[in-house]
């Protein structure tokens, strides 16, 4: 085989502008070439291979889960807040009933009216801060054990 | 128009991989539907076992969602992931042989190729003829000309892949479509 027809030939699967040119004056090469398109449209033929049914399931199964997002420290604060002030609501919608006195409580100091509203809130305040951590500290828990479970099965 | 479409395309691509990046699911789930073909298809071609290229393929999607934030964009997807996928298939390859599970030339790959997907829906003996010589060529030309002609790679995506220069990658085609050819006439396939 000559060379250039070897150059050719090293390139039929390319678009060669020289290509036409040589098949023009080379019997061989140009029976090579319809060899070779005829190879491949066998191949090209050739059924494609599906990925199997439940690989993104399985994939999807054992990713690694999202780690649930904390609620923003400043929402958490303003839903506080909002607890607090309708306690102090109720507070003081109840006042004149039985509603039990802080300064029962802190009895050693004297409270008016005022700072036992503002004591309220805090109560109230501390209380919703307190179950939103809960909260938060629940849903982190149940999360990353879902996530390990879920890494077991795929396993 | 054909450009328009690859161009809508490769952006949707673009953007199902920002969302899969900041942890949408769904958005990865998409992208696994859009690949899943080519990974496990390449993987198959590595290891010439079903079975082994599923679980490959599984890794391989597992260890590209936790490796999305490392993709820059300055190469092609797809190239990325094939990467993800030879590593892993060169790894698996290293551990086949230290367990002593043979994959390629030998009699009991001849009989891995015989359950592949591929010659289970093919039932035209020609295309039985291509795949067992195709199992017959020594592996540096069956992965290339698969590579090639079944994933529709790019000589510059075959290089990247198998870590070759292009011009080896055009000898090993020519060379392996070459001896196919004549392993073919020998069954009496043109």
């Amino acid at each position: 085989m000559k060379d250039a027809c070897r150059e050719i030939r090293l390139r039929f699967d390319e678009t060669d502008p020289l290509r036409g040119a040589h098949l023009e004056s080379c019997e061989d090469c140009v029976r090579e070439y319809e060899t070779w398109k005829q190879l491949n449209r066998l191949l090209d033929e050739m059924p494609p291979v599906p990925a199997p049914d439940d690989l993104l399931e399985a994939v999807l199964a054992a990713l690694p889960r999202p780690r649930p997002k904390a609620l923003p420290f400043d929402r958490l604060e303003a839903a506080s807040v909002v607890l607090g002030l309708g306690f102090t609501l109720v507070a003081i919608l109840l006042r004149g009933t039985e509603l039990p006195s802080l300064e029962s409580l802190f009895s050693q100091v004297p409270l008016s009216s005022l700072s036992q509203v503002l004591a309220w809130a805090a109560v109230g305040g501390a209380i919703a801060y307190a179950l939103g951590n809960e909260t938060r500290t629940l849903i982190s828990v149940t999360g990353s054990y879902e996530g390990q479970v879920l890494r077991r099965k795929a396993k | 128009m054909m450009r328009n479409m690859a161009f809508a395309s490769q952006h949707s691509e673009i953007a199902l991989i920002r969302r899969s990046q900041s942890g949408d699911r769904q958005a990865f789930a998409e992208l696994i539907r859009c690949h899943q073909n080519e990974v496990y298809g390449v993987a198959l071609r590595f290891l010439g076992n079903p079975e082994e290229a599923k679980d490959v393929a599984q890794e391989a999607f597992i260890r590209i969602y936790r490796n999305l934030g490392q993709f820059r964009g300055t190469s092609k997807f797809s190239t990325w992931t094939f990467i993800i996928v030879r590593n892993l298939c060169y790894a698996r390859m290293r551990r086949l042989e230290k367990d002593g599970f043979c994959s390629g030339e030998n009699e009991e790959g001849r009989e891995d190729l015989e359950t592949l997907p591929e010659a289970l829906v093919i039932q035209r003996d020609t295309q039985r003829g291509i795949q067992e010589a195709l199992g017959e060529l020594p592996e540096k030309y069956r992965l290339v000309i698969s590579l090639f002609h079944f994933q529709a790679l790019k000589y510059e995506e075959i290089a990247a892949l198998l870590e070759l220069p292009i011009g080896t990658v055009k000898n090993r085609l020519f060379r392996g479509k070459t001896m196919l050819r004549e392993s073919l006439e020998k069954r009496g396939i043109r």
